[in-house]
Order: C-alpha cells, then sequence, then structure tokens
C-alpha cells in the first residue's frame, strides 16, 4: 500500500467528500429528473433528511414557512421560486436544484399567466415514479405528455382537493401521499425508505421536453397582449383565474401547437375562436391625409355594422318577432349607469341583441321599427376606434363586431339563468337577491363600465414570419348559427308559453 | 530528487525554483516554518501500527466482517492514524463510503445524544433537530445515500475514543446496522480506543451480550506505539522522504530537509539518527520498570525538538555542548508521563 502524501493528497477528496452529501444534506443528483418540479425534489429531500416543512424551509432557504391560505401566487410557491432566493440573490447548490424546476426559471413572463399554485396538479403514472413536472401546474394542459393520462388535481382514493404547489405545511406534511387519506398519489409509490427515487427507465421515457421547447419557441416571438389579465373567460360573478389561464394556453397553443395530439390542451369552458388579421401600417404621415383616410374607415365600420345588425335581426324576427317586441316594454336603461336590464322574464337571444346594440349605439332606441331609419343610427366613438393600440382593416373590425355580438348573447343567457332561478321575479327588482345578481352583471351590462366586451382580447405578434410582418390575433366567443337557433327555439317555445 | 537545488534557481522548473527559495534563509522560509506540519504538530505519519492496521481493516472490508478494534494508551497517534488509515483506504476502494465519528463522553446518554454527535461528525447539517426517530432516520439515509452513490454494499465508520460509548450506544449503533443490513448494506465498524474500552467489553461478556462482543469487539488489536529501533528507523525514514513527508505541497521538500537542507545536501538523513534517538528513549525508559513502547506523541515531540535546535543554529543560536537527543527526549515530556509502557500481549478475548 502506498502511504505517499501524493497519494494520500489525491485521496482527500474520498477521505472527505461523500457524493450523497450537497451542502449538508443528504442528495444525490440522481434523484432528480428531467423537467422535475420543485415539489417532488424537495419531497425527496424532506424524506431523505427526515426533514419537517419547518426544518426544509429553514435549513435549505434560511426562511420561515408563511401560513397563507389567499388567493394568488403563495409566499412559498414552487411555480414561482425567486424567493428562495436569499437577499443577495445568492442560494445554496441544493436549494438551486429545486429553484431551477420552477415554472418561472422557463419562463418568467409565463409562468403565472399559464399555470397556478392553487392545487397540486399531478400524473397518476409520473407520481408512482416520484416525478411531478412543474409542467403540470399549467391548467391548460389535459394530459400528461409522456403516459398520455389525464392531469389530476385530486385524490384518486378519496377525492380531496390536492394541496397547493407550495411549500406549506399542508403540502409537506404527507411526501407523495394525500394529506387526507394518506394513500399514495401514484397507487404504488418510490420506494421511500431505501430512497430508490430514480428511475433510469422513466428518465428516458420522459417528453416533458416538449413544453420545454414550447416555452423556448414562445420566449422568441414578441407578444404585445395589452388587456391579457383583463381577459373574461367565465360567466360573471366568478373570478375566472383557472379558465382565463386556460383560454390563453388554448391561444397560443394555436399560435404555437404544444403537441399534434389536440387533446392534450383543454378546450377553454366558454369557446375561444381566433383570428389572424394582419395590421394596417400606412406610410401617411400627413394629417390632414389620415384624418381624411380614417373618416373613411369609420364609415364603412358603420357600414359594416348595420349590415351585420341587419342580418340579425332578420334572422331573430323571422322566428321571434314576440320576443323583440316584448323586450323593447320589459328593458330598461338605468339613467346613472346606463346599466339595461329586465326585471322581467326576457328571451336571452332578444336580450343579447338589445344589450349588443346598447354597447354599440349612442342613444339606443328599443322601439321596433328602429331598422327603418338607419340614417339615424350613430355609434359609439370607442367602439369605432377599437382597438385603439393598432390600426385594422374594416374586416378584422368586423370580427371585433361579430364576437360582441355572441359576447353579448352570452351575457344574456347567463342573465337569463341566474335571474330564472331567483323566486317570483315578478315586478320586484328591489329585492336583494335580484340586486345582487344585477351587481354582479353590472360591468357586462353598461357601456359605461367597459366600452368593449371584456370576453374579447387581441394582441399583437410582431416579426411572426418575417422582419417586418407583423400580425393582430383577435380572440373570443362565436358561435354556429345552428347553435343559436336551438337555444332561439326553446326560448322561443318558453316564452309563448308564458305570454300565453 | 534534484541536489542542485541551492546551486541554479532559474534553470530548473518551477517545483525546483520554489526548493530554492523555501531552503535559502528569508522570508519565505521563515513564514513556511511558522505553518510547517512539524512546528504545528500536524504531521501524519504512516508508523508501523498504521501500517498493520490498514492490512487489518483491509481484510476486515474484503470479507465484510462486522467490526474490528484497536487499543492503544492515549497519545499513541490513534486519532492521526486514523486520518492516515482514512486517507488511504480509497486506494484500494475507491468508492467506498468511509464516515469518521469521534464517540463523546456525556453525563447521561441518550439517544438523541448519540445520534446529533454521529450526525454532527458526519457533517449533516441537520444534526440537532427533531425527534430521536427522526434524527436516526437521518442517519440511515445518510448512510444508504452513500452506499447507493457508491455502488457497494459496505460502508466503513471509524470511530475514535470508542471507550466513551455505553452498552446502550453499541446497542443502538447495533440496530442501525441491522437496518442497513435489511436493505443489504453492511456496516464495518473500526474502534479505536483507550484500554478503557476492555473493561467494557469484560462488562459485556459478563452481560452476556454476545451480540456487541461479536460485531464490535471480537479481538482487540492493539495498536503499538515504536517499540524497536528498526520500527524507529522505519519511522525516521518517512521524514526523509518527499513522497511521504512533504511540505510545502508539490516542492519535493521533505521534512527532515526543510529543517538540515546543506545536511541533508551531504548525505545526512534523519534515519540515520535513529539509534541515538532510540538510545534516549531506552535510556528515559530505563529508569521505570516494565516493557516499554513509545507513543508517537513523544516520537514526534522529540524529533521536533531535535529538528528545532538546528533550526535555531540556522539562526545564529548554536547549541551548547551535550546530547542533543537526550534533550530532546526530555524535552519530549516522555519520561514524566504515566501510562508510556504498557504490556505487548494483547488481553484474552
Amino acid at each position: 500500500m502506498n502511504f505517499s502524501s501524493e497519494a494520500i493528497d489525491q485521496n482527500m477528496s474520498n477521505g472527505h467528500y461523500q457524493p450523497s452529501m450537497v451542502n449538508g444534506l443528504v442528495w444525490r443528483d440522481e434523484w432528480g429528473m428531467p423537467f422535475e418540479g420543485p415539489l417532488t425534489l424537495l419531497w425527496k429531500i424532506a424524506i431523505a433528511n427526515a426533514l419537517t416543512p419547518q426544518e426544509l424551509c429553514n435549513f435549505l432557504f434560511h426562511k420561515k414557512l408563511l401560513p397563507q391560505n389567499a388567493d394568488g401566487v403563495h409566499g412559498r410557491s414552487l411555480l414561482v421560486t425567486r424567493w428562495m432566493l436569499d437577499s443577495n440573490g445568492e442560494i445554496s447548490r441544493l436549494g438551486d436544484v429545486t429553484r431551477h424546476g420552477g415554472l418561472d426559471v422557463f419562463s418568467a413572463r409565463w409562468a403565472t399567466i399559464l399555470a397556478s399554485d392553487s392545487r397540486i396538479r399531478y400524473c397518476e403514472l409520473c407520481m408512482a415514479e416520484g416525478y411531478q413536472s412543474v409542467f403540470c401546474q399549467i391548467d391548460g394542459l389535459l394530459r400528461c405528455p409522456t403516459h398520455g393520462v389525464l392531469l389530476l388535481d385530486n385524490c384518486k382514493s378519496c377525492g380531496s382537493l390536492t394541496p397547493r404547489y407550495a411549500l406549506s405545511t399542508l403540502t409537506m406534511s404527507s411526501p407523495f401521499c394525500c394529506h387526507s387519506c394518506g394513500k399514495l398519489y401514484g397507487g404504488v409509490g418510490p420506494s421511500l425508505s431505501s430512497l430508490k427515487f430514480y428511475n433510469s427507465e422513466a428518465a428516458q421515457v420522459n417528453k416533458y421536453d416538449i413544453l420545454n421547447q414550447w416555452f423556448l419557441s414562445l420566449g422568441k416571438l414578441e407578444l404585445f397582449w395589452p388587456q391579457l389579465l383583463s381577459w373574461q373567460c367565465c360567466n360573471e360573478g366568478k373570478s375566472g383565474d383557472k379558465e382565463r389561464r386556460t383560454a390563453i394556453f388554448g391561444v397560443l397553443n394555436h399560435l404555437i401547437p404544444v403537441s399534434d395530439n389536440p387533446d392534450y390542451v383543454e378546450e377553454p369552458p366558454n369557446r375561444i375562436s381566433i383570428f389572424q388579421a394582419n395590421l394596417v401600417t400606412r406610410s401617411v404621415s400627413a394629417p390632414l391625409q389620415k384624418s381624411r383616410m380614417w373618416n373613411e374607415e369609420l364609415g364603412q365600420r358603420t357600414i359594416l355594422y348595420l349590415a351585420i345588425r341587419r342580418r340579425v335581426r332578420r334572422m331573430l324576427k323571422r322566428h321571434h318577432r314576440h320576443c323583440l317586441k316584448s323586450s323593447s316594454s320589459s328593458l330598461h336603461v338605468e339613467w346613472c349607469n346606463e346599466v339595461l336590464y329586465s326585471s322581467e322574464r326576457i328571451c336571452p337571444l332578444a336580450f343579447g341583441y338589445q344589450l349588443w346594440r346598447h354597447h354599440f349605439e349612442i342613444d339606443i332606441t328599443l322601439d321596433p321599427r328602429e331598422h327603418q331609419k338607419p340614417n339615424g343610427i350613430k355609434l359609439r366613438k370607442e367602439i369605432l376606434a377599437w382597438p385603439v393600440d393598432f390600426e385594422v382593416n374594416t374586416k378584422a373590425w368586423g370580427i371585433f363586431t361579430l364576437m360582441s355580438f355572441f359576447s353579448y348573447l352570452q351575457v344574456a343567457f347567463n342573465w337569463c339563468e341566474r335571474t330564472s332561478a331567483l323566486n317570483k321575479l315578478d315586478n320586484n327588482s328591489n329585492r336583494a337577491d335580484f340586486m345582487e345578481v344585477l351587481s354582479e352583471f353590472r360591468v357586462s351590462l353598461s357601456p359605461s363600465y367597459m366600452a368593449w366586451p371584456p370576453r374579447i382580447t387581441y394582441f399583437e405578434v410582431k416579426n411572426i414570419f418575417s422582419d417586418d410582418m407583423n400580425m393582430l390575433i383577435i380572440a373570443g366567443p362565436i358561435g354556429k348559427w345552428y347553435d343559436i337557433l336551438s337555444k332561439y327555439a326553446e326560448c322561443s317555445a318558453y316564452l309563448k308559453c308564458f305570454s300565453e | 530528487m534534484s541536489t542542485t537545488v541551492s546551486t541554479n534557481p532559474v534553470s530548473g522548473d518551477s517545483s525546483s525554483n520554489d526548493q530554492f527559495f523555501m531552503l535559502q534563509s528569508g522570508e519565505s522560509r521563515d513564514r513556511t516554518f511558522e505553518i510547517h506540519p512539524i512546528v504545528t504538530n500536524n504531521a501524519k505519519i504512516p508508523t508501523p501500527a498504521v501500517k498493520d492496521a490498514f492490512e487489518i481493516i483491509k481484510s476486515a472490508i474484503v470479507h465484510r466482517d462486522p467490526g474490528v478494534c484497536f487499543v492503544a494508551d492515549s497519545r499513541f497517534g490513534k486519532t492521526y492514524g486514523i486520518e492516515v488509515l482514512r486517507q488511504t483506504l480509497p486506494q484500494c476502494f475507491p468508492k467506498l463510503p468511509v464516515f469518521s465519528v469521534r464517540a463523546k463522553d456525556h453525563d447521561r446518554p441518550t439517544e438523541r445524544s448519540l445520534y446529533t454527535d454521529i450526525l454532527i461528525d458526519c457533517r449533516h447539517k441537520v444534526a440537532d433537530a427533531g425527534t430521536a426517530i427522526a434524527r436516526r432516520v437521518r442517519l440511515v439515509n445518510m448512510w444508504i445515500a452513500a452506499a447507493q452513490a457508491a455502488g457497494d454494499d459496505r460502508m466503513v465508520l471509524f470511530i475514535d475514543e470508542a471507550q466513551n460509548w455505553t452498552e446502550e450506544d453499541y446497542t443502538r449503533i447495533r440496530d442501525i446496522s441491522n437496518d442497513l443490513a435489511s436493505y443489504g448494506i453492511r456496516m464495518i465498524t473500526v474502534l479505536f480506543a483507550h484500554p478503557g474500552l476492555i473493561s467494557l467489553r469484560t462488562s459485556l461478556i459478563g452481560g452476556k451480550r454476545a451480540d456487541l462482543i461479536g460485531r464490535f469487539m471480537l479481538h482487540p488489536f492493539y495498536f503499538r506505539g515504536v517499540s524497536s529501533l528498526s520500527e524507529m528507523v522505519e519511522v525516521m525514514k518517512c521524514y526523509d522522504d518527499y513522497k511521504i513527508s512533504e511540505f510545502p505541497v508539490g516542492s519535493n521538500i521533505c521534512y527532515s530537509q526543510f529543517f538540515r537542507p546543506d545536511a541533508y545536501l551531504s548525505g545526512w538523513r534523519l534515519e540515520k539518527e535513529a539509534g541515538h534517538c532510540w538510545a534516549a528513549f531506552s535510556s528515559a525508559a530505563g529508569k521505570h520498570s516494565g516493557k516499554y513502547q513509545v507513543g508517537m506523541q513523544w516520537v514526534a515531540s522529540a524529533i521536533r525538538n531535535f529538528l528545532y535546535v538546528h533550526w535555531q543554529t540556522e539562526h545564529g543560536q548554536p547549541y551548547e555542548a551535550g546530547d542533543i537527543w537526550s534533550d530532546a527526549v526530555n524535552e519530549s515530556g516522555f519520561e514524566f508521563t504515566l501510562g508510556v509502557t504498557q504490556e505487548t500481549k494483547p488481553p484474552s478475548p
């Protein structure tokens, strides 16, 4: 045996360095798999070192747990992991392993827009391997890319909702198991006691790289989405954050498909249609000339609106003349805030149509003969100026008009659904429950609050195909005529019975 | 090793240049002296006892014996011996996980204190938190992970001052060893202890704790000191060999050369002093009865004193007439320290 100092020095590292210890905690780099989220990484650290949630947070990040159950991003969120850094922006090596699992590392811009930490979302087959990808937190992602099974946010055994995707007491109290019934999320689980967290086969078949590539592609796009977080994707009276995240993911997936399989992406709850339009870039700089062209454009938009309105009205009158007529007497506009509503039962189609007009036209007359005097119709300036941030052609504006009609139709249907649930509505519009519903719908019923329907959104994509080609994407509800008519027929029959 | 270092510092390689400046009187040499292992009493020499212990441990690891046990008096170099052994083992077992702990004496030894002591010595960050069960799991997991990472089914645990642990402590270590065995990992313990461990062993035999005796203390080996002239020569050869005792690292300067560079260049070697040194120790020990061995503490101290005399001479303080080695041995405190002699016969098992 060689006892020379040279030989000993070469082995110094072997003598004192343990490959299974990182920053004084038991950890093996093999335990982390590609695109693994901080959740399962922290669970593994907690198991290997027999740490409580408090000890884990304290020893790994030198921070305390936060007893936070409010909405919004958790103070110890595992989705956005910037909090793991200390005040100098530094972090231990093991802490950095978990930090790099955060979604904000892949895309700081889209992390909280597409995903949330309100619940742990997981693939049960991945969880059986001791793995959960942070990409599972994307609400719009319906299936696990590796196994193709639906992602869950509850326990399959007892149905309890999973805890928050955060370093909290509840989340960390029972690694890989339901906090309520104690059963493994994956049915079978990794061999926790023998620390066999790593499965080379699972690592080989891992397909979460498609999400990584998708975020890389998304990062290369120059997107300008001015009203992203005010896009309404659910019915009135709900927060709709999850629906919005799902819808945004759906729209972005339309732009850059995540997968060839459409089943992997969840359909937004309210059907969203997407239109692409090239942005107009005029080479005119003279103010007078620009003003003249703008006036011509406004005239064309008014004509287009009237054409759409005429067509919609004609269709309505063909099947439900009675509803249109009665709506003029039952609808009421509040003088102080321009809220249009009815305290009586009303046909949702007629109500939606009038609501649409109310938002587009100045001094709306509910007289059924209003179509006979088109010259007197003036559109609201805000409507004509849509989308303000960009200059679009008449066709794009027409799409906006059509989407607006369907938006207000959705509002009307929701309104009728909510008010029909109230007992004995009659004429007592001062009832508390009615006022509550009215309060929830107020913003959608009046152009004073929002000039444009919040169910429509738009954004600019710069240089999408070539350096000078900018595109406007418009997303909002558009249904099919026969869908409307089927609902129309039901309402018509109902209202006829009601009036008789 | 180059012997031309003092003649041409420019033409040689970088280590030759370092040698030149290190062996010439000056600020650089003085600074190095301050931190030299001989001066700081930090020299780790593979004594014959260490080499013998290595062979015994190697055999235990190969055959997966549950444990081996070494007993030696205080200051015989057990702790440094563990360091040398721990650093040398990877030559034979490159990936073998090796941990080293120092058993602590407690007024009230408990499960928690035992696990915490071990976790601290194994440099676990969370050593003093959680219940006894949590600390135990932490400890077992740490060793499982180490074995997994090494791809080995064994791990070695050096336990210094092993006489400090009680029967209960050894029982707990046995349980942990059983836990590891259930995951296919064999824990091999290497105990280094004061002769007080023999008392504990006797007590365990009386208590019919064959499980602990068989596992930890089956054959106590004596970790002997320097017991003959030939061993003294062997030890001193280490001081003359830069491959074993090099300082500064990469300089190719051995310990003895650093202190007497000119003499070393002229052919002097410390090993040639072994006879004088051994005679001085024999003279000092002869005043006591019994067979004797010299612990490494006193050997190292005497050598340091000897070399220091030459250092002072180099710095203008000539040594007054006398026997340098006798003085060096006397100053080491060997003669006046109880327990420097011991029976060489091991206790009956």
